[in-house]
């Protein structure tokens, strides 16, 4: 077991580290100092620091987008590491907490879409860092959407149903072990696991479509207006 | 009209920090899994010391894709060719 350190930031160190408009009161409460005065030590210590502050809660919120939760903890490892690895927490513009919050949802948005309706090439981390950055208010809210569309689908599946994916998902059993446990075959369970993925797919299919459509929209507007 | 009104505030970078921190504490009070962040970090510090290994496309160790290799790929064409011809 590790120990757990924390580190008053020093005064003169204090405005070594990014906040967000030091010239003005921040709207938040910055609980992030003692973070700030662990990278003033230390990478492996700021580190330290952002894994015992944000790892719990950035697993459980990937969980509302993957529904595995190996899947969502390594996400948010990956993430993680990345981040130090590129030395990208030396140029927070305002907070980790935004930073790794962004990351992460962008990264299980990408799996899942992924997962659901086919791979596309890989992104390098760097894409993904640029994309963070370029984060529009749309894709918050497409984000935000796209987790209630999930919560609405499963929360509506038959209950039947509901429950195998919920034990293939969230808990990784195998089919097997389900059909072992609820006393039905295998090809049941396969059917009503295909079932709601069909459904959760339709979330994906859809953003597809009506980004296909805008684009076929701006397509024809150009030529009209050339 | 409602979303608009979202897009707008989102706009300001001061309002999404403040976003992610209601997140982070809405999260905080409806936690779903809580996973040991130790064993993850010692892991994570490991790896940045360990060599450099390129990871080959099939070896990606987060992707997992089992419905596309379900062989559901022409579901997902035949689908889009319904919606659009439709």
């Amino acid at each position: 077991m590790s120990t757990t350190r924390i580190h008053p930031i020093p005064k003169q160190d204090a405005d070594l580290y990014p906040t967000p408009h030091s010239d003005r009161p921040a709207l938040v409460v910055d609980n992030e100092q003692f973070v700030r005065g662990a990278f003033a030590q230390s990478p492996n210590e700021g580190f330290e620091g952002l894994f015992r502050l944000y790892y719990k809660p950035l697993c459980s919120h990937i969980l509302r987008f993957v529904y595995r939760q190996d899947v969502a903890e390594d996400i948010v490892s990956e993430v993680f590491y990345q981040f130090w690895k590129s030395g990208g927490y030396t140029s927070i513009q305002h907070t980790y907490r935004a930073y790794l919050y962004a990351a992460v949802r962008h990264r299980a948005y990408n799996y899942l879409r992924d997962e659901l309706t086919g791979p596309r090439a890989p992104l390098s981390f760097d894409a993904v860092v640029l994309a963070h950055a370029d984060e529009s208010p749309q894709t918050i809210i497409e984000y935000d959407e796209t987790v209630q569309r999930i919560e609405k689908i499963i929360h509506e599946l038959p209950t039947q149903c509901q429950r195998m994916f919920l034990m293939s998902r969230f808990e990784s059993r195998k089919n097997q072990e389900i059909a072992d446990e609820l006393g039905l075959s295998i090809k049941t369970i396969e059917a009503h696991i295909s079932r709601a993925l069909r459904q959760l797919r339709q979330i994906f299919l859809f953003n597809l479509l009506f980004g296909f459509i805008a684009a076929q929209g701006m397509q024809v507007g150009a030529c009209l207006y050339s | 009209m409602q979303k608009k009104l979202i897009e707008t505030w989102l706009a300001e970078a001061d309002n999404r920090v403040q976003y992610y921190q209601w997140l982070h504490e809405w999260e905080l009070a409806h936690l779903q899994t809580a996973p040991d962040w130790q064993p993850a970090f010692a892991r994570t510090a490991a790896r940045l010391n360990t060599p450099f290994q390129v990871i080959q496309p099939d070896e990606e160790p987060i992707r997992k894709n089992w419905f596309w290799r379900g062989g559901n790929a022409w579901l997902v064409a035949a689908s889009l060719t319904l919606l659009l011809g439709g």
